[in-house]
Parts: C-alpha cells; structure tokens; sequence
C-alpha cells in the first residue's frame, strides 16, 4: 500500500513537472520553438518534393525544426482549413499552391461560401511555379502539336485526355488547350498524376497535359512525347519542345507552391518568416535539392506573391465560371 | 549472366558497414511501425526522410527501402495476436491467424508469417532484379478495361470469404460496397452519402473501419464475457509450427509469391487484393475448404507471403517507369528527388550502381528482418499472458493515436469508434466482416474502371471486349460464376456452417 | 424477434436509406452512368436480400432482451468513455485525455483499485508519450499543457 502511493506521487510529480518545463514562457526571439507546416495534400507530392527540402533548410536559417505534417482531404480544404484557423503566431504556416486558388473560386463560383477564403491567409513567399506540359504516347502518331490539333478537329469527340482529377491543376492546363483551339474531347479523370500518367504510357488515352517534373523523365525515357510546353519559356531540360505560344496560342498552365500564414500574424513575425523564405531559395543547398524541378524555380516574396494570387484567382475564375455554366456540375 | 554480375558488384556496394547498418535500422524501424496499428510505412518513411538529409543517397534508399518492406512483416502481429489488423494488407491475416491463437497456435502462425514474408520478400526481389522494363510494360497495358475484368474476378472471390450463408455473405458485400461509394465520385466530383461532412468527402478511409470492425469490435465483444481469459502458456516446442503445418504451407507460399508480385505490379490502390486474392486461392484449392476461418495455416502462409511479394511488385512500376502506385513509395520518391536522383524509365541505366546496391539491400533487408522476427515470436506470444483487463486498454489506446496518426484527425477515430460497434453488432448477428471490409476496396475501384472505361469510349460498351487482357479475366470470372452457381445450388444455399465457433 | 429477422430488418432499413438518397443524384444515361446508378443498384440488392432473409427466417431464438443489454453495460460503457477521448482529444490534449481515459477504463471497468488503475494509467500513457511524441515525432495535439 504504502509503495503504491509514494510511487503514484513520483508518477504524478513528473508528469507536473513536464508541463511546468514547457509552459515556462521566457520571452525570446521567434521561433522559440518548432514550427508545424501544413501540407494540404497527401505525402508524396509535389508539395512534399519542395516542402520537404524547404523545411530541412529552413531550420537552419530559423535555429528551430520545421516539420512537415500531412493533413490531406477534402481536395485539400481540410488542411486548408486547419492552415487558416490555427493561431496566428507563426508557428503554423500552410503549403499554399493553385491547388487553394482553384478550390476556394469554384466555391465561390457555384454560389457557395468558401470556409476560408485568400483573405485568411498572409503570403510568406513562394517556392516554385511549376509549368504543365502537353504529352502524347510514344507509339501516337502526333509528332508535333500542330498534328495533334489537326487530327482531333478532324475527329471531334473521338480523342481523350486524362488528368489527375477533376480541377486539378493538370485538367486546366488540358482545358486551356482545348478551348484555345475550339476542340472537343473526352475527358477522363483519374485519381493523381501517377494513375494518369501511367495511362497515357499504356496508350489508354490520346493526350494529356501534366506537370514537367514528372513528365520529362518519361520522355527521356521513350515512354511519351512531349509536344508543348504550357510556360512562357521553353525548358531548359527539355529545350527542343516549343511553348505553346510560339506554335500558335498563348496557353499557360502551371502550379505556384509556396508558404502562407494565417491572415493575423503578427507583422514582425510575417517579416522574419518572409526572411527566412527568400534566404532559402537562393541557398545552395536547396536549389541543389530541387534542381530538377530546376527551371522553373521562380521565387517570389510575400508582396508579389499577394498580387499574383489574386491575378491567378481572377483568371482561374474565368476559366471556373465557364465550367459552371457548361454544367461541369461538381458538387450540385 | 550480366544481372548476376551488377548483383555480385550491387552486394560488395550494399554491404559495407555503414550500408548494414543503416539497412537493419531501416528493417527495425519498419518492423515497430509496422506493428504498431495505423501507423503504417508510410509513416515511418515520412518521419524518417529529414534523417536521411546527411546521408548519401544509397544509404538513403536503403534505409527507407527497409522500412517500406520491413512495415509488411510487422504487419501481420496484431492480426495474429489481437485481430488487429495493422494495416490495410494485413485484414486477411486475422481471419486464419487469431483463430490460430485462440488455439494456442500463435507461434506457429507468426512463425510461418515470418518465413513466408522472407520467401515472398526475397522471391519478389528476384522478379524486381530480373524481370523489371519486361513487367513494367505489361503493367502499362492494363488500362480501366483491363482492371475492371481482374477486379470483376476479385469480386466474385469475395464469396469465398465468408463462412455462412451465401445471402448473408452477400450483404455483407454489398453493405461493403454501399460504404465505399461514400465521398466525392472521382469521375464527375458529385458527393455521395456526405451530408455536407467535409471530412467525408474522401471517403471512410480503409484502416479506420478495418481496425475498428476487426479490432476495437472484438474488444467490445470480448468484455461481454468475462474479464478473465483463458491464457495460454505455450510451451517453446509450440512457438514453431509442427512438420505438418509447416508442409501444407509451402504451397501456399510459393503461389502467394507470384499471386502477390503479380498484384503489386498493378497501377491503382489494388494491393491489398494480394493477400486476398492468395487466401481465396488456397480456400479454392484446399481439401477442407470449410475450415478456412478456423485456424488453417495455409489461411495465414499464402496471404503474408503474398502481401510481402506485392511491395516487392510495387517496386516494378517505381524503378522502371518512375511511377509510385503506393504512397510509401510516393514519399520514397520525394526522399530520391531530394538526393538529385530522378526516378524515371532511365533510373535503372543511369544509376546502375544505386539501382544494384538497392536490390542487394533488399535480399539483405528481408534476411535481417526473419532474423529480427522470428526471436521475437517468443516476445510476442509472451504478451498474450498479459492479463486481458490490463491488455484491452492498452490495446484501445494505441489503435486511437494509430488512427489519428494517419490523417491527423478526429474524425477518423469517430469512423473507429462507430464501425467499432458495428463490427460488434455484426458478430452478434453472425454475420462475417471480411466480405464487408475488402468489399469497401474492391466495390469503389471496380465502379470507377467501368465508368472510366464507358467515359473512354463515349459510352460504347464495345471497348470492353476489344481488349485481349480483358477478355481473359472475363473468361475467368464466367469461369467462376459457373463454380459458384454450381456450388450454390448442390448446398442448397446454406453455407458451409458446420463445426463452427458462433460468429467470426 | 429473432437475431435474423432483426439483421435483415437492420438491410432493410440501410437500403431504403440508399435508395433514397442514390435516388437523389444524377444517374447519368445507359451509356454514362453517373454517380448515382452504383448505389441505386446496390441498395436495391441489399434490399432484396434482407426481404430474402426476413421471409426465409422462420423460427430460430427469440431475442432476450433484458438479458441482453444487461450484459452489455460494460460495452456501452466502453464506447461511452472512447466518445469522451475523442471529444477530449483535441481540446484536452493528447497527455491529459489519454491517461484520464486509460484510469478511467482500469478503475471503472476493469475493476482495479484506484492507486493501481492510477499507476497504469500513468505509466501507460507516459510510456505512449515517449514512443508516439519523442520516437515516433507524432504531431498529437497538445491541449491545455502544452505538453
């Protein structure tokens, strides 16, 4: 009896004191302690491929970890959501990309209010635009991207494109090009940008338009071609494909990735961060890391990412509102 | 043979010291994740990826190589031990294995869990080093067509899971697939059974309801009894399995290798149709198909041999095409991008010595972790003398922060919670949870082939039998609903209830 | 009421639910069917069979069910107490809410003492802490102690 009740004191004396450690608030210098980072999306992605390096290299600039923590749902509301509701002190920042851009216009869009909206959110910075580019099988007989466009406006209805699901990044960019060039397709969506790749790889499907990160080293590999490049500029891996606007139209199409903080944090902390951001993408050690998603590196601060996401939200609103009317009916 | 040769030079590269070490640590890490239910390779990959930053980039993929495999053979203890099924593969492994412990059999069963996870891990890797660009082009051709005929087959073997009546069984499957419909439709992004629940609208989520059905629900059905259960103190002869059992599982084992890597080859969500498709088979081919789901050993052997071989077939599509189909190997994926490596079709030829070191990591990592196991039987059927009233607790707390580990949230341990009860609630009633579980995987990914397939072809039904691949599967699936009829109609309709303890 | 008629009564009830709200979604055409056919199809199954169930089970145990539920307070009181740990969960922390739930598993169901169900409880959920906070670097919630 009595070992049990001095043992049940040390046990409850410790756990006491593990709280007091931590609740012990001496004032110092942001961070004080390891920041969370939300990625909206599940592991594996994209958004994994920037975040993680990103966060290995922040630590060093910040003196604290940052750990990436997979909170996917909902087309990436959830997390969305858990980004924009956390406390505003800088220990919760969020992966924002065009991924956020489209899901919260097509709410807003269908008459819907968005639960959290661009507002909520203060922009850190962001790491990278990645573009998205037109592929065909390797066996198709499209050798160029004028072919393509012949041979389905001779066909209207008969060709397919894939994409990585319904609004994702990748169905835009086939989207702009069909409309661009006023022809009609199939569309078949697929569950992420693996599933659809390895379906045009098989043949089972005529084209698609999917980022260059992952398309490229399929064409290296013979496995696809790829006809057009949806950037303003070539890329530099892959420098023999024309961009869409030297062939014809002008049909852009890419991803922003970067950081975002929730709408109230405090100015100092948003600038530290903002700081830290722009150190990391242009060190060393972290373009090495994302050398292959290499040529499209644009960073950009938290200002000129502001105004870029409210033209990318404008524009993607267009392209949204035409969806809607034409009954792309999502989530009646 | 050239491939022998990069092996032999792939082996001097993989075992130097500090690739040995970082292999076992990558097997042991692997093996506490795997067992530990809800938290999945997937995880323990994720959380170990900034430990890799200082490593170079063989070191890298060794280590998290070896939690991705190593997760596979932890897998299958609580499935055995608790009917916990530790991960989404593992669902299969509880029908046969706990029957098995509650005959006193758990070291047998984990024993031949153990080996059979070595022989289908070390097979698979054989099939990876000998056969990939050959496989990796076959898996390509299976489009939406294709993978609807071989899901149609799966669905006509979930029959063979249950062990009552036929229309029980039935409803099970069809409640299953009814479940699985829950969430956004892919194909045209309209919500289904969601009640405006954002955090339904990616669905239920396989590893919450097959832990709280299998799991939490045999809890809830264990405490009605008494408090005190019989223990069984197994004596060390009764850790391995006799010569019998030992026998009657080499067959199993062998065509669970190649029933599992075939599988894991496949794009798409399909793998834990490895274990299934393996236990379904050796129900199919046993002489007392009845006593399946009553403690065979075979029950136990094909499905962990074939689960092991899968991880092994995943890797197919990875190292060849550059394509993850899981998202363990997504996450490993990003670990490479990190490293400067591009995973693509020219992966293998332009980082031949990464590529060989990888695979003779592989034989060494599924060596490490039979050896690693098997001491561990004794350990772990030692715990099922762990007084049950101090076990359940445990046992409820750890699937709860397992659950939430995977999603970072509530929700899903309130999906736990209540398919908790259901799992109770159906035991009651008799009727068998495996249909349902696997019906929730396989009902979705069937809908979602055929309407992609009908989307392709304008809504021609002709694609489906343009494709030769598709026409095989679907000559097998007559073939099937054939037996089935057959066997339907000789037994009246009742099921093969003889002998049976009550429930499942 | 037997165990049979209340399981296909239990079908039935699930696949008018269905029914009704596959009902409620587009169904698309012959060629394209939409997101509402599979679970129109399904629930019309599940139907059928619990009618098949219900009509061919004649006979079989009555249920008790006084009998029944009076056995079955420690499994409701079970699931009471795990709806209190996720509602906890998030706001309480994961430290707090965990061991209050194990104590209070120990004592109030598994019948210990109250220093004993307090040691496991403690012991336990420390023992948690370390190998989900510090091995595993699990991002659980810290609740009101920051722990």
């Amino acid at each position: 009896m009595k070992r049990n009740r001095s043992f049940i004191f040390l046990i409850m004396a410790g756990v006491f004191s593990l709280s007091l450690v931590s609740a012990n608030g001496v004032k110092a210098e942001f961070p004080e302690r390891p920041i969370t980072l939300i990625n909206p999306q599940a592991p594996g992605g994209a958004n994994d491929a920037l975040a993680r390096p990103f966060a290995a290299v922040a630590e060093k600039y910040l003196g604290k970890p940052v750990v990436v923590v997979n909170k996917p749902g909902a087309s990436g509301m959830i997390g969305n959501i858990a980004g924009a509701q956390a406390a505003p002190d800088g220990y919760t920042l969020t992966i924002g990309s065009t991924l956020m851009t489209i899901v919260m216009d097509w709410e807003v869009i269908n008459g819907r209010k968005p639960e959290v909206y661009r507002n909520d959110y203060v922009s850190i910075g962001v790491l990278s635009v990645i573009p998205t580019v037109l592929s065909v099988p390797y066996g198709s007989s499209w050798k160029t991207l004028a072919d393509a466009v012949r041979e389905i406006k001779g066909k209207p209805s008969q060709y397919t494109f894939c994409s990585a699901g319904l609004l994702s990044p990748t169905h835009l960019g086939s989207e702009r090009f069909v409309r661009a060039y006023g022809l009609k397709c199939r569309h078949v969506p697929y569950k992420g940008g693996g599933p659809a790749l390895t379906a045009l790889v098989g043949g089972h499907a005529d084209f698609t338009t999917q980022f260059s990160l992952t398309s490229i080293p399929l064409a290296r590999g013979n496995k696809l071609r790829i006809l057009a490049v949806q950037a303003p500029a070539r890329i530099k891996s892959i420098p023999d494909v024309p961009t869409f606007k030297e062939t014809g139209m002008k049909v852009e199409n890419g991803m922003w990735l970067g950081l975002v903080a929730p709408k109230n944090t405090p100015a100092p902390v948003v600038e530290k961060l903002r700081e830290v951001t722009a150190k990391v993408t242009k060190d060393p050690t972290y373009v090495e890391a994302i050398r292959d998603l290499g040529e499209e590196v644009r960073s950009m601060d938290g200002n000129e990412l502001a105004k870029y996401w409210d033209q990318e939200s404008e524009e993607i609103s267009k392209l949204l509102t035409q969806f809607a009317k034409e009954g792309l009916k999502i989530n009646p | 043979m050239d491939a022998f040769i990069d092996l032999y030079n792939g082996f001097q590269n993989a075992l130097t010291l500090h690739n040995i070490y970082l292999c076992f640590l990558g097997c042991l890490w692997g093996s506490m994740v795997g067992v530990l239910p809800g938290i999945g390779p997937l995880a323990g990959i994720t959380l170990l990826i900034p430990a890799t930053y200082g490593l170079d980039v063989t070191g890298a993929i060794i280590m998290l190589a070896g939690i991705y495999y190593g997760a596979m053979y932890g897998g299958s203890t609580t499935s055995i031990l608790m009917n916990i099924p530790g991960e989404s593969a593992s669902v299969v492994t509880c029908l046969d294995g706990y029957r098995m412990t509650q005959k006193g059999r758990a070291g047998a069963a984990l024993f031949i869990a153990a080996f059979g996870s070595w022989v289908g891990g070390t097979l698979s890797v054989l099939g990876v080093m000998l056969l990939a660009p050959v496989l990796a082009n076959l898996a390509t051709k299976f489009g939406p067509t294709e993978i609807f005929a071989l899901l149609l087959v799966a669905f006509l073997l979930l029959g063979s899971l249950g062990t009552g009546s036929f229309l029980k069984t039935s409803a099970m499957v069809i409640l299953g697939m009814l479940a699985g419909t829950v969430g956004m439709d892919t194909l045209t992004g309209v919500y289904r059974f969601t009640h405006g629940m954002r955090d339904l609208y990616d669905g239920l989520g396989f590893v919450p309801v097959a832990m709280g059905m299998f799991g939490i629900g045999e809890i809830l059905s264990a405490t009605e009894q008494s408090m005190v259960r019989e223990v069984y103190r197994p004596r060390l002869r009764e850790l391995l399995t006799n010569w019998e059992e030992f026998r009657a599982s080499i067959g199993p084992i062998l065509r669970g290798s190649g029933i599992g890597f075939f599988i894991g080859l496949l794009p798409g969500a399909a793998h834990i149709l490895s274990s299934f498709v393996s236990y379904t088979v050796e129900k199919r081919l046993a002489k007392r198909p009845e006593e399946f789901g009553h403690g065979r050993i075979e029950g136990v052997a094909g499905p962990e041999t074939a689960n092991n071989a899968a991880t092994g077939g995943a890797m197919v599509p990875f190292l060849s095409l550059g394509i993850p189909t899981t998202p363990a190997i997504a996450v490993i994926m990003v670990a490479l991008l990190i490293h400067g490596v591009r995973p693509g079709p020219l992966f293998i030829s332009e980082n031949p010595k990464l590529f060989w070191s990888l695979i003779a990591s592989m034989y060494l990592g599924n060596l490490i972790l039979v050896a690693l196991n098997l001491p561990l039987i004794g350990l772990f059927v030692s715990l099922l003398r762990v007084p049950f009233r101090i076990l359940f607790p445990v046992v409820l707390f750890i699937c709860l922060i397992g659950t939430y580990s995977i999603n970072y949230s509530s929700f899903d341990l309130i999906i736990l919670l209540g398919f908790g009860f259901l799992g109770y609630f159906f035991r009651k009633l008799e009727y068998d949870l495996a249909p349902f579980v696997l019906a929730l995987i396989i009902g979705p990914l069937m809908e979602e082939a055929f309407r992609q397939s009908l989307m392709r072809s304008g809504g021609s039904p002709s694609i489906f039998w343009q494709s030769p691949i598709a026409l095989g599967f679907f000559l097998i699936a007559g073939v099937l609903l054939g037996l089935n009829i057959m066997r339907g109609l000789k037994s009246g309709g009742r099921g093969e209830k003889e002998a049976s303890s009550v429930g499942s | 009421m037997t165990k049979e008629r209340f399981g296909s009564l239990f079908l039935l009830l699930v696949g008018g639910y269905a029914l009704i709200h596959s009902l409620r979604l587009p169904l698309g055409n012959w060629n394209q069917p939409g997101p509402g056919v599979f679970p129109l199809i399904l629930s019309l199954l599940l139907s059928a069979i619990g009618v098949a169930l219900l009509v061919s089970s004649k006979g079989g145990n009555p249920f008790n069910w006084k009998d029944s539920l009076s056995r079955q307070n420690k499994t409701w009181a079970i699931m009471g107490l795990t709806a209190g740990f996720i509602v906890g969960f998030n706001r309480l922390g994961f430290v707090f809410t965990s061991g209050l739930y194990l104590f209070l598993l120990f004592f109030w169901i598994c019948r210990f003492r109250v220093q004993i169900a307090a040691v496991l409880a403690a012991g336990i959920t420390g023992a948690g802490w370390y190998l989900f906070v510090k091995i595993l670097n699990l991002q659980l919630p810290p609740g009101l102690w920051r722990v």
